[in-house]
């Protein structure tokens, strides 16, 4: 057990989530890095399946148990796609001018040093920050020693309780995460809460790739795919997220990331296999974190818009916008309402001014405060053409559950004014937006282009 | 679309003359975009055109205590204690320079208590000897600031300065440099530039927050880019109207990705040298050492104690500080053995519930008493307990619950 079994781990979760992913996906343009990206990703949360697994049934863990069993899935999964692959004709290879080729490298070679930095970070600091210490990794700490999951309760059930039964700030979180974690353990053979991180910043680089590859399979050209991975990898907060391991929020944001993407892929080609694996990487976000279930929601108004007709959705959108206004006044004036253990109500919390320093002045996000809005008003006739209505449905019910969450929960004054939540909620969101932005302007560009050869045939 | 917007598309794809000249252009503007920007925010800031001091710095082991009493450390001047009236003071009556070509005052100071008042004085030349002074209160991240171009008494030839540290308990202060900042532009644009790429390393807001000096700034590195970048748009717009479409937009993404490049660069510069900074400090280290050479090692020495005795006669451990960020290392570094150490509050359950053979343990933790002779402990002015003292090291206790 050591740094080669540790690697080995990792490249089974990848391989594992490949097999997957390819399922879903089609050989051409992008697959590839796709099935890198999403597999990453994917793997990761099913190897905590199989972890769960063993433990229901009442197995011990141990790695090479585990990796056998994640390896014969991996198999599995591989000959039911290999067929689908082989059948398919190779993809083309990209005709590309040469400065295209090398911004191309260079924009890589940048999210290298990105993914690089995180990388040292993870592998050499000991666990660091807060929540990690206090409710993410304790888990993952207990889990290894017993070598099964033994529950969490809250410290009043704790305290009257004997036998294998602990507690730690947020007893009832998912457990996925610490199961990442523990996987990593028991590859490394003992709980080394630097070695355990390994995955954040594998998270990461799965982001670049699975972004690239994605991108790709909406057509995009090598350049700007590698240009949206880039901006998305450069951002400081996801790259603190990467650096200092151990919260749940780096993968919310690249598997939410991810299903924007799969939901893109759906609404232009209609396959089931884009649908489930929307709904696939959809389906990971509450195993994630709890917020997870706010996000899955989210996917519902853009899948309803893939089938409803634009005059059917206008009135289901202002019967959701009828409703949420109607929680927010009952749960003010009637009764609280709890949602995931946030209280909805109006805040008087400077939320504001929480939202203007760290859009508009401090290095979080670099220019994505400007450009984001500025990009969609000037790429706004493309907003609802029939293949971005869903995807821009989807976009908008996010910013709104974002603003609900901003403006109208106990968030805020838990934790916006303060700027403890404010960026991790934004977190699981900025990756998604940064890609549909990037679609918009496809989009929109398609347009544009389409127009100028029209306009060239009628002269002609 | 318009007819307009249509012929304006017809050349979708430019030449790689055109494209070049796109490039340069976009760059061009970039530049004069940058220097309009960079000139405003100095007129804003009271840049005086016609002074030429560049910033002077003195250490503070140059400055004579004349209230209280400090040491001399590694350049620095730390505070051993305040006069009777509880104010330090320390001057440095051999400072030399005109008011004209100054602004302000910075003070790096370190293990400044919050709210703990600092105010800079001086003497001019014009006003004889008469003492004038101003509270330095604007937080720079490294200490404090005294905005002083406003102040009517900040005039003529200074000959002195000085700092005044209030609040009495400012033992353990240390005051590391004191700055005139230089009025000019070329010194204002310096001293930008110093704070815009300033390193920032980890702490514990790290993962909520990626300031990079953000929050002291009056113009944030960020703040200028976007102005920058959105005077460029603006600028490119206006003068590739008449353009085609893929020239319009290829110029604005140039614009937009030299910028982006223009941030990215400077995270990458602060991330490589907290990186540098984590190999040298972490590299190469045994499991244990890390754990030591980490902003919590003395808890974690101290645990590791703690771990030994509770290892011994394993049974239910509770643990509490008066630091919340203590209370959470502390519970996690005594993992896995079946611990309680409750982030959002410093308070234990009540004598009650506790059971023979679950352990205590307290760090930095004030209103704990225990007398050996009876072996009773109690905590915040609660019902005593029966209870061994087993550890006492570091900060720390630990005690074992025995039967009543």
């Amino acid at each position: 057990m050591n740094a080669f079994t540790l690697i080995a781990s990792q490249v089974l979760v990848l391989a594992l989530g490949a097999g997957i992913t390819a399922q879903f996906i089609r050989r051409g343009a992008g697959s590839v890095a796709t099935v890198s990206g999403y597999g990453y990703a994917l793997g990761s949360v099913a190897m905590t399946l199989v972890l769960r697994a063993l433990s229901a049934i009442g197995i011990a863990w141990s790695f090479w148990l585990a990796a056998s069993i994640a390896a014969a899935l991996t198999i599995a999964a591989f000959a039911r796609a290999q067929r689908r692959w082989r059948d398919a004709p190779p993809a083309v290879a990209d005709n590309f001018a040469a400065w295209q080729r090398w911004l191309v490298v260079l924009l890589w070679a940048l999210i290298c040093v990105h993914v690089g930095f995180a990388l040292v970070e993870a592998l050499l600091r000991p666990l660091f920050p807060w929540d990690a210490a206090a409710q993410w990794a304790t888990k993952a700490r207990v889990w290894f020693q017993y070598r099964r999951i033994v529950p969490f309760v809250d410290d009043m059930t704790w305290i009257g309780l004997t036998g294998d039964v602990f507690t730690d700030a947020h007893p009832s979180y998912p457990g996925t995460v610490p199961l990442f974690q523990v996987w990593a353990a028991l590859a490394w053979g003992s709980f080394d809460d630097a070695a355990v991180n390994v995955g954040w910043p594998l998270f990461l680089a799965a982001a670049a790739l699975g972004i690239y590859g994605g991108l790709r399979r909406l057509a995009f050209a090598p350049l700007p795919a590698v240009a949206v991975a880039y901006v998305v990898t450069s951002l400081p907060f996801v790259d603190v997220h990467a650096a200092l391991a151990g919260y749940a929020d780096l993968a919310v944001a690249v598997v939410y990331a991810f299903a924007w993407l799969a939901f893109a892929a759906w609404t232009r080609e209609r396959t089931v296999r884009n649908g489930a694996l929307t709904l696939l990487c959809a389906l990971c976000l509450p195993l994630l974190k709890t917020p997870g279930w706010v996000w899955l929601a989210t996917l519902l108004p853009g899948i309803a818009a893939l089938y409803l007709t634009p005059r059917v959705l206008r009135w289901v959108a202002a019967g959701g916008a009828v409703v949420a206004l109607g929680v927010v006044l009952y749960a003010s004036y009637v009764r609280p309402i709890v949602i995931i253990g946030y209280q909805i109500a109006p805040q008087h919390a400077r939320v504001i001014d929480a939202l203007l320093s760290n859009f508009f002045l401090f290095a979080n996000w670099h220019l994505l405060g400007f450009l984001l809005p500025f990009a969609v008003l000037a790429a706004r006739r493309a907003l609802f053409v029939p293949l971005m209505l869903p995807v821009t449905v989807l976009a908008g019910t996010a910013v709104a559950a974002l603003i609900i969450v901003f403006f109208f929960t106990s968030a805020s004054a838990e934790g916006v004014g303060a700027y403890t939540t404010v960026n991790r909620a934004a977190l699981h969101v900025i990756p998604a937006l940064v890609v549909y932005v990037a679609i918009l302007w496809h989009e929109y560009w398609r347009m544009r282009a389409a127009a100028a050869d029209s306009a060239a045939m009628a002269a002609a | 679309m318009t007819p307009a917007m249509v012929a304006d598309s017809v050349d979708v794809a430019p030449k790689p003359s055109t494209r070049s000249a796109i490039v340069w252009r976009a760059l061009g503007l970039i530049a004069i975009a940058a220097a309009l920007v960079a000139l405003v925010a100095l007129a804003l800031a009271g840049a005086r055109w016609r002074a030429s001091g560049s910033t002077l710095e003195w250490t503070g082991d140059r400055f004579n205590v004349a209230g209280g009493q400090a040491s001399s450390r590694d350049g620095a001047l730390v505070i051993e204690r305040s006069d009777a009236r509880g104010a330090f003071i320390a001057a440095l009556p051999t400072a030399r320079f005109d008011a004209v070509d100054y602004a302000a005052i910075e003070i790096d100071v370190s293990r400044l208590p919050e709210r703990m008042p600092i105010a800079v004085f001086w003497r001019s030349r014009l006003t004889g000897d008469t003492t004038f002074s101003h509270p330095a209160d604007i937080d720079t991240g490294r200490g404090v600031r005294a905005q002083l171009d406003r102040d009517p008494n900040w005039k003529g030839p200074i000959n002195g300065i000085g700092v005044i540290v209030a609040g009495g308990a400012a033992r353990g202060v240390s005051i590391d440099a004191v700055r005139a900042v230089g009025a000019s532009p070329s010194a204002m644009a310096l001293d930008a530039l110093r704070s815009w790429f300033r390193l920032e390393t980890w702490n514990n807001q790290s993962i909520n927050v990626v300031f990079l000096g953000g929050q002291y700034q009056a113009f944030p590195f960020t703040l200028f880019v976007a102005l920058v970048t959105l005077l460029a748009l603006v600028g490119w717009f206006a003068w590739q109207r008449r353009s085609a479409w893929p020239v319009v937009a290829g110029g604005a993404l140039v614009i937009v990705f030299a910028s982006w490049i223009a941030l990215d660069l400077r995270w990458l510069a602060n991330l490589g040298r907290v990186e540098a900074q984590t190999v040298t400090t972490l590299a190469g280290k045994s499991w244990r050492d890390k754990r030591l050479a980490a902003q919590d090692g003395p808890l974690f020495a101290f645990i590791e104690k703690v771990r030994e005795r509770v290892t011994e006669r394993p049974g239910r451990v509770f643990f509490s500080s008066d630091d919340a960020w203590i209370r959470v290392r502390g519970g996690y570094h005594l993992l896995p053995f079946n611990t309680l150490s409750i982030a959002y509050h410093r308070n234990l359950f009540e004598t009650s519930r506790y059971r023979p053979g679950d352990w205590i343990c307290f760090y930095g933790r004030r209103g704990v008493v225990y007398d050996p002779g009876k072996q009773l402990l109690s905590w915040d002015g609660g019902p005593p307990l029966k209870a061994e003292l087993i550890v006492a090291s570091d900060g720390g206790t630990l005690y074992r619950v025995l039967p009543p």
